[in-house]
């Protein structure tokens, strides 16, 4: 009997294949290195009595300085002096004659047992998390970039497995890499929650990890089928690794020092979200340690922001499942559907929306504008995932970019729809300037016609200069949809910005404003080449 | 299986077509030898009867069927190996058939037997778990057509298979394929190398500049291009005088004349079959000349291509 369920028949070769040999073996021994590795560093960090151990502890804010102790004794002896209260002069002596220096007779550390398991447990939960959010992602793209780049892929799309399977068996190999490394950190730092922790941000913070790490599998996937093919996997691995290293450090950082406006910035970044479910574990926000000033009702928030922002995520994962199925297997000629797409955008509007500060009533009126921006990334990309492509030769490939394009301007209608909705249109200037409309309507179309012409058309050396003159022209019209949406203050005085700078540049930015539509337009266009009918 | 191609052709540029105008029909059980220049379209071709490649116009049906969208049932019945498929370096053979094992969702009880089965015919046992990487080229060969018949396919397609193969890994891979038609499998097969397909396909389609120039049964298309030749070259001892007033005798052609090894060499073209060449040897030997050797040296296949085309092959 073959086998016939899909998780087994996609994860089975895949599986084997990435544990064959002496590999798993390999993999079984690092892992309980890194898991050592935590355990002593936690231990020795937390419990050691050196210096080096103390000015870690210090830095990492589990311990004050002695000299800041001293400070502060001194601090206390000279408030005395000045109440005239009773002054401790044994202390007093023993200060001056060290002439300020703090000295230890025998120093032991402060923490204790419980605070070692601490930090191993934080220690296990924060490689776990680079494990699930930056290894995998980089282990699946680079693997999917070599397949493409080699030509392996070819004879897979040739066998039993669907393409679903192919792609699910292409992410599961790497998983299970993963998996076998981070099993003895995931055993450690539950272990640690459950005895000095607390469990149920340990549980989600693995939830996030995992929905989060899936996500960015899939998008890595995607960018290495996608660049595969031209640039070599080595390389995409290296910008892969210096896109999602720094990204983990930010979120650890952030989900440490997580500020009151930020906490909506825990659904955008699952990072940062994954950083402060770490933290959470072990050291709870609102307490003296970390983020002292969070009240009970934020730390809701953040519940609600990282709830959200993990249902966000895995509907993301479901479209990249989704799109790298039909660019594999070639099932359709664009990698998602209308209504696919659609979700994305609302997902996306819903999380930027989420993020940023303005929702909590900034005055500002720039800030629809930032999320603009900020929305227009994921919906950009969306754009590009609608364009067909699949076997047609690029001439005889009939790009419907005007459909596209107004896919496009529906989403970023969506987006002003439900910001109106929310706020009332008393803030948009936007609304009430014309000029402003223009430049906006502008910007969207050449984006538009810049996303698709790079996905439908190969792009030459000279596309690729094209491209960046028209990203210019879009940054300065956003530039002038900002000043013009804005009070009369801010504007110039000239409808063309760049006149008041020199009329020859106001004469190159209208001329480029015309041109730049117009070539993308042509670019796309079928001239109505056709191949040789069949003799 | 049985192939059926409709006016199948192929595009990648919109001006220039890589195959056109393909009409054909393989029956099931035959071996077809695709044959054609560099360039030509076989590749292609190949891919399309794949179903790795979609076609830019015509049709091609399996059994009489259309394929649907949804091809993974009927790639389980087809094995395909492409030009350029390279093997993935740090896996040995036995991993490698595995893997691929795995994907064609060959139960465990049937893959493991399967699997040592591949190894011994194609003399792959004792490199089972060398990496494929430190393999000689002809050993990756072979460790790609195993792959390909791994699964027991219904069809196999190979595009120049014999890349690489020293002679008796040809000669191997003609039993093998003559076994695997025993099977009932319907074979396709591409290569610029004639010898290696004269007498193994029933079925032959020539391709030139994309376009289909002949195809059909081998026997009908000797006969109805009259090719109906034969070249031999003779090494001769002696009696080299004699010999030609007996070529002449049986109105055989001499096309060349030469030394080789000491000996005197003709290369003779005749216009009939082997008993005219029987008939000859019999003559020259009552006329007291001593041959060394005859041997055919041109295979049926490229005289008809040599007729047909204006490039000329190995």
């Amino acid at each position: 009997m073959s086998i016939t369920h899909p998780l087994h028949a996609a994860s089975q070769p895949f599986v084997t294949r990435a544990l064959r040999g002496g590999h798993r073996g390999r993999y079984a021994a690092i892992a309980m290195l890194l898991a050592l590795v935590s355990v002593v560093l936690g231990a020795w960090i937390a419990l050691g009595s050196g210096d080096f151990e103390r000015e870690m502890r210090v830095g990492m804010k589990l311990e004050r300085s002695l000299s800041n102790q001293e400070h502060q004794d001194l601090e206390r002896l000279r408030d005395r002096a000045y109440t005239d209260g009773p002054i401790n002069a044994e202390v007093l002596d023993n200060i001056l004659a060290r002439q300020l220096q703090p000295a230890v007779v025998l120093y032991q550390s402060p923490l204790a047992v419980a605070d070692a398991l601490k930090l191993t447990g934080l220690l296990a939960g924060g490689l776990t998390l680079l494990l699930l959010m930056v290894y995998a992602p980089v282990l699946a793209g680079t693997q999917m970039a070599q397949e493409v780049h080699e030509n392996t892929l070819q004879p897979l799309t040739g066998t039993a497995l669907s393409a679903r399977e192919l792609v699910l068996g292409l992410s599961l190999g790497p998983a299970a890499v993963v998996a076998l490394l981070a099993a003895p950190q995931v055993i450690l730092f539950l272990a640690a929650a459950i005895a000095v922790g607390h469990v149920l941000p340990a549980l989600a913070l693995l939830l996030v990890g995992l929905i989060g790490g899936a996500f960015l599998t899939m998008l890595a996937q995607l960018a290495g089928f996608a660049l595969g093919g031209t640039r070599t996997p080595g390389i995409l691995g290296v910008v892969l690794l210096a896109l999602l290293a720094p990204l983990a450090l930010f979120g650890a950082a952030f989900g440490l020092d997580l500020p009151r406006n930020g906490i909506g910035v825990l659904a955008l970044i699952p990072q940062a979200a994954a950083g402060h479910t770490l933290f959470e574990t072990f050291l709870p926000a609102g307490t003296a340690l970390r983020a002292p000033e969070l009240s009970a009702l934020d730390l809701e928030g953040t519940q609600f922001s990282i709830a959200f922002g993990t249902l966000g995520m895995l509907c993301f994962a479901y479209l990249g499942l989704r799109a790298l199925e039909r660019r594999v297997g070639e099932l359709a000629p664009a990698a998602l559907r209308r209504g696919e797409a659609l979700l994305g955008a609302l997902v996306s509007i819903a999380l930027v929306l989420l993020a940023n500060p303005w929702r909590h009533g900034s005055a500002s009126q720039g800030s629809y504008l930032g999320n603009l921006l900020l929305v227009l990334v994921p919906l950009t990309i969306l754009l590009m995932m609608r364009v067909p492509l699949g076997d047609t030769p690029p001439a005889l490939r009939r790009v419907p970019f005007t459909g596209l394009l107004g896919e496009f301007a529906v989403g970023i209608g969506l987006y002003f729809a439900i910001v109106i909705g929310l706020t009332g249109t008393g803030r948009f200037e936007l609304l009430g300037s014309p000029v402003a409309l223009v430049y906006l309507a502008w910007m969207v179309a050449v984006l538009g016609l810049l996303a698709i012409r790079i996905v439908a058309l190969p792009m030459t050396l000279l596309a690729k200069v094209w491209a960046g003159v028209c990203m210019v022209g879009v940054g300065v019209a956003f530039v002038h949809v900002n000043e013009w949406s804005r009070g009369s203050q801010w504007r110039s005085s000239s409808v063309v910005g760049l006149w008041d700078a020199s009329p020859v540049l106001g004469i190159l930015q209208v001329v480029l404003m015309v041109l730049i539509p117009v070539l993308l337009v042509r670019a796309l266009q079928n001239r109505g080449r056709r191949a040789a009918a069949p003799e | 299986m049985r192939l059926e191609l409709h006016d199948l052709g192929k595009t990648y540029d919109g001006e220039r077509w890589a195959a056109r105008g393909l009409t054909l029909t393989i029956p099931s059980g035959s071996i077809l030898g695709l044959i054609g220049p560099n360039g030509a379209g076989k590749s292609t071709t190949l891919r399309m009867l794949a179903t790795v490649l979609a076609p830019s116009a015509g049709s091609l049906t399996f059994d009489g069927q259309v394929p649907g969208p949804d091809k993974t049932a009927l790639r389980r019945q087809i094995g395909f190996l492409g030009d350029g498929n390279p093997l993935y370096k740090h896996m040995s053979p036995a991993e490698y058939l595995r893997f691929f094992g795995q994907c064609f969702k060959l139960p465990a009880a049937e893959l493991e037997p399967a699997i040592e089965d591949m190894l011994t015919t194609f003399d792959l046992r004792e490199q089972r778990d060398t990496p494929s990487g430190a393999l000689s080229k002809g050993m990756r060969q072979r460790l790609l057509i195993a792959r390909c018949l791994l699964h027991g396919p219904r069809l196999l397609i190979l595009d120049e298979p014999a890349d690489g193969l020293d002679p008796r890994g040809r000669s191997d891979l003609r039993a093998i394929l003559a076994r695997t038609r025993e099977r009932g499998v319907t074979i396709i097969i591409s290569s610029h190398i004639l010898r290696e397909l004269d007498d193994l396909c029933d079925q032959m389609a020539i391709l030139q500049q994309g376009k289909l120039v002949v195809a059909g049964d081998v026997a009908d298309i000797i006969q109805r291009h009259e090719v109906r030749r034969f070249v031999y070259q003779l090494r001769l001892l002696s009696g080299g005088p004699a010999a030609r007033e007996v070529l002449l005798r049986h109105r055989a052609l001499i096309e060349s004349e030469g030394f080789e090894d000491g000996c005197e060499a003709l290369a003779i073209q005749l216009q009939g079959g082997e008993e005219l060449m029987a008939d000859i040897l019999a003559a020259l030997v009552a006329a007291g000349v001593r041959v060394a050797t005859v041997s055919r040296v041109r295979s049926r296949l490229e005289d008809v291509y040599n007729r047909l085309s204006e490039d000329r092959v190995a």
